[in-house]
């Protein structure tokens, strides 16, 4: 568990944060922030920004994102990956969020300007963790770019009740259900949101 | 009555025999300036100070709709339903008899969209999108976007005064691609029909 703060994985910590995951609303999720280890995260960072990143444009989303993270040849973030997936880490996620997960994927996603994905739950054959490793820097309210979580009523999306704004070093993980609905807010300046993102599988 | 709305040229046999060759070849046609000049200018003008409410249901759309409908939007909106003018316009175009379906006035700020969800199959048919948007960024996109199997075949920019027609087979969807912060305070403003 090199790649993670130490304060994150001592017993008492683990015990925390498996008992606030499932209290979370709208739905089961954790913010942790200052995770990664600040030099590992940095260099991630780093080469993640040298990747080639192609526009993805749907009704849903619009945004640039790379080739899957395991078929890159960098050393760096093969290996960021390469934890993800690991047994160890994949152990401790289902311990934290009492969820049985045992891979991982992960891609690299920049949102620039308009940039910003609709309303959905992620619900997809074996998802059942999903993730965001955030590395954004600078951002305030007015740069846009948050993610977002709707309450949901008779298991339909309302309204937004709580906003994450992008920062640097923080992961995101919430429970892939019926009730998951999340959208990253249209980015509305120059300002680049910069995440690793994907699932874990059970 | 259509004819105290509609661009003469486009009451014109031939403008149409010409409009149904272009449509059997390509599925979609545009006619600009599809309404007498003046006539757009006020409904456009009208539309663009109504106050408007939301319609959200946030994993399938977020648009607008007039809170009351000017005078002349109600009246084009009884001749696109019930005036022959209209009907003919369109069965020249696509080259077979038409059935009106329905039509609404939608309004496309910054933030709304729509988007593919199962809940909002439409029947297949004709779509008719009259755009009175009076003035649009490009690169606030708000654009209508017609997709089989992922590909995109035909996209309908905001375009002032120009009537856009569509085949949509069972296979086809569309969406309105979410209106980005480029847009301001501007709206799109359109008057969708359907045909069957």
């Amino acid at each position: 568990m090199k790649w993670v703060h130490p304060e994150y994985v001592d017993k008492p910590a683990v015990k925390t944060l498996s008992g606030n995951f499932p209290k979370a609303k709208p739905f089961s999720h954790l913010v942790l922030r200052e995770f990664f280890s600040p030099a590992r995260i940095k260099r991630v960072r780093d080469e993640l920004l040298k990747q080639s990143f192609a526009l993805k444009q749907a009704d849903l989303f619009r945004f640039h994102q790379t080739a899957d993270i395991s078929g890159l040849s960098n050393e760096t973030l093969r290996e960021f990956y390469q934890f993800f997936n690991s047994k160890e880490f994949c152990a401790y996620i289902s311990t934290i969020t009492k969820t049985k997960v045992t891979r991982a994927d992960m891609s690299g996603f920049i949102y620039s300007s308009t940039d910003h994905l609709l309303p959905h739950d992620d619900r997809l054959e074996g998802r059942r963790i999903a993730y965001v490793v955030n590395v954004s820097q600078g951002f305030t309210k007015k740069d846009g770019g948050s993610l977002s979580f709707f309450a949901t009523k008779n298991g339909k999306p309302t309204k937004i009740v709580q906003s994450f704004m992008p920062k640097d070093n923080a992961l995101f993980l919430f429970k892939v259900s019926p009730k998951s609905f999340h959208q990253v807010d249209e980015v509305l300046t120059s300002k680049k949101r910069i995440t690793l993102a994907g699932w874990f599988y059970g | 009555m259509a004819r105290y709305f509609i661009n003469p040229a486009y009451l014109l046999k031939h403008v149409l025999t010409d409009a149904g060759a272009q449509f059997a070849r390509e599925g979609s046609i545009q006619l600009r300036q599809f309404l007498i000049p003046d006539v757009a200018r006020r409904l456009s003008a009208a539309l663009s100070r109504a106050t408007s409410r939301a319609h959200v249901i946030p994993d399938q759309y977020r648009c607008h709709e007039p809170n009351t409908l000017p005078r002349l939007a109600r009246e084009l909106q009884r001749v696109l339903a019930k005036t022959h003018e209209i009907r003919s316009i369109v069965s020249t175009i696509v080259q077979k008899p038409v059935r009106f379906r329905d039509a609404c006035v939608c309004v496309y700020a910054h933030g709304d969209y729509t988007l593919l969800h199962d809940k909002n199959r439409e029947p297949p048919g004709y779509d008719i999108i009259l755009d009175l948007t009076p003035r649009w960024d490009p690169r606030s996109c708000g654009y209508h976007s017609y997709v089989k199997d992922g590909d995109e075949l035909v996209r309908v920019e905001p375009s002032f005064n120009t009537l856009t027609i569509v085949r949509r087979p069972a296979s086809v969807r569309r969406f309105v691609k979410y209106v980005n912060h480029h847009a301001g305070k501007d709206k799109r403003i359109v008057i969708e029909a359907r045909f069957a």
